[in-house]
């Protein structure tokens, strides 16, 4: 007469079909791009008090009709993000007006604007997540990120408002030069509260065009050598890229600019009613103010995640893509062109597979390939990372299969040959 | 004096061809199973719009689906509402005074 499933069983069934149907599962909207922090990092941000922006920002009602329009469509995980969400006044209205209707809410927020008040309304309307990024394990890091004094004590006392009440908290953190020697204080101060923990290093320029935040991007060494300092990410990307070759992607991966679930069945809305395959994606935007969410879905976005590539791109037969970074949108934003994938994603990607031992064939489009031209360069770093890894103590993972064909032994009197079965 | 059913706050949501029960408010929000109900629990769940006991959701059963007996569903009802109840999803109230009890 009715079942209860875990909620991971029935998110991945779910998953599973929308590739199929193409259901608008998954929503992100950013509520503002305000946000009282200056991250050094952001990718979106502007001042909190950017009038000009908040006078363009969806109204309540405008919330509420395409909370309407989504909800009969068929979202059901709903991300709202920023900016700050708190930099919106009305913010658990907006919260209200999607949790009645059924969503399963992710909150992402710096936890610098939550009060008691707030956090009394998120302990009875439970969201499914609250999500708060961590700047730095000390203050002195943590604002010099954020360059907002004061913003540490807010955001340490906005987590212990949530703990208090026993919502569900995650926390993360971003690896940039000024925080990658407390990422990992700062997961075990996590892991001490009971709190999980994530962290990512891939940062991208800002949507206005904006290079700033590549100033504080970590090297793609950077980043592989921070897998190496946790012992469940390589593994962790291996998982990945195997979990993800599935079929059922194939149609979507191999002619079309995005490869992603991005118009399949997620999509975002900025702050002023403009629906796009995804927040970092700003060239195809539909107008949720002119038109139906239906019309925008069936059609625009449809035609905007079909587009064909123009040209050949390694990415296309690239066996560990699902470990990849880059994408379309972010190609834009680095490259100005979405067909150009971006070197730094490319060469972290290579870096994680060489350590990983995962079997990789030559590719003439890819230079970090057997017999291309960077490869040798690239497996010097491989080389240092492995040192790396024995530094620290670091067993690299074993693969746990090998692709490459088993050359047949030919037995000739008493001597074994391998292969040159034509000599 | 009889027990009454309570509906906690949910939606009722039809995606990809399955029903879904979601909780709005308090710790049954929290999402560590998901409910999917088949159709029969879905009309019995909009039934506990208009019918608050046992019995009377029993009949309502027993009327909407042909050739199912109220004796046959009154176990199946019974059961489906045990498992709203440990999931916080109803609460039994005494129609005299109010407070929680025993659904059966």
């Amino acid at each position: 007469m009715r079942a209860s499933v875990s909620y991971a069983h029935f998110s991945r069934q779910l998953h599973r079909r929308l590739l199929e149907d193409r259901i608008p599962l998954e929503a992100t909207f950013e509520v503002s791009r305000r946000c009282p922090l200056a991250c050094r990092h952001c990718y979106n941000n502007l001042p909190v008090g950017d009038r000009a922006a908040r006078q363009r920002e969806l109204t309540l009602d405008e919330y509420r009709r395409i909370f309407d329009e989504i909800a009969e469509a068929g979202t059901l995980w709903l991300l709202l993000t920023g900016g700050e969400v708190l930099a919106r006044p009305d913010f658990l209205e907006i919260y209200t007006e999607a949790k009645t209707r059924g969503f399963l809410i992710t909150i992402f927020t710096n936890g610098t604007l939550l009060t008691p008040r707030i956090a009394d309304y998120l302990a009875e309307w439970r969201p499914f997540a609250v999500e708060i990024t961590l700047y730095g394990h000390t203050r002195e890091t943590y604002e010099r990120l954020t360059r907002a004094p004061g913003s540490y004590d807010r955001c340490h006392r906005g987590i212990a408002l949530l703990l208090e009440r026993s919502l569900p908290l995650k926390l993360k953190t971003v690896g940039t030069t000024i925080t990658k020697d407390e990422i990992f204080a700062m997961r075990d101060w996590a892991e001490a509260l009971g709190v999980p923990f994530k962290f990512d290093s891939m940062l991208n320029p800002r949507i206005d065009c904006s290079q700033s935040p590549l100033e504080v991007r970590l090297t793609p060494e950077e980043v592989v050598e921070l897998d190496l300092r946790d012992p469940r990410r390589l593994p962790a990307w291996r998982d990945l890229s195997q979990r993800y070759q599935t079929a059922a992607m194939a149609p979507y991966v191999t002619n079309t600019v995005y490869d992603c679930g991005g118009g399949i069945g997620s999509f975002a809305v900025n702050p002023y009613g403009e629906m796009s395959i995804c927040v970092l994606s700003q060239t195809e935007t539909y107008d949720l103010r002119q038109g139906s969410f239906r019309e925008g879905w069936e059609h625009f976005l449809r035609q905007a995640r079909l587009q064909l590539r123009t040209r050949p791109v390694k990415c296309q037969t690239c066996e560990i893509r699902p470990m990849c970074g880059s994408c379309a949108a972010v190609n834009e934003l680095e490259t100005g062109d979405k067909e150009t994938p971006i070197d730094f994603a490319c060469r972290v990607n290579h870096l994680r597979a060489y350590l990983l031992e995962i079997p990789l064939t030559p590719n003439p489009l890819c230079e970090y390939r057997p017999g291309s031209e960077r490869y040798a360069e690239l497996q010097a770093s491989v080389a240092a990372l492995r040192q790396r890894a024995a530094e620290l103590g670091v067993a690299l993972p074993v693969p746990s299969r090998r692709s490459l064909p088993v050359i047949p032994f030919q037995h000739d009197g008493n001597s074994v040959k391998e292969g040159h079965s034509n000599e | 004096m009889s027990n009454r059913i309570e509906k906690q706050p949910c939606v009722l949501r039809c995606i990809a061809g399955e029903t879904l029960l979601i909780p709005l408010r308090g710790k049954a929000a929290d999402l560590d199973a998901i409910y999917v109900l088949n159709e029969t629990a879905a009309r019995l769940w909009e039934g506990l719009d208009r019918y608050s006991d046992l019995s009377s959701l029993t009949a309502y059963l027993a009327e909407t689906f042909d050739g199912v007996t109220a004796a046959a569903a009154v176990q199946d009802v019974a059961d489906f509402l045990d498992a709203l109840a440990e999931a916080g999803l109803i609460r039994a109230t005494c129609a005299a005074s109010q407070p929680v009890c025993q659904l059966t």
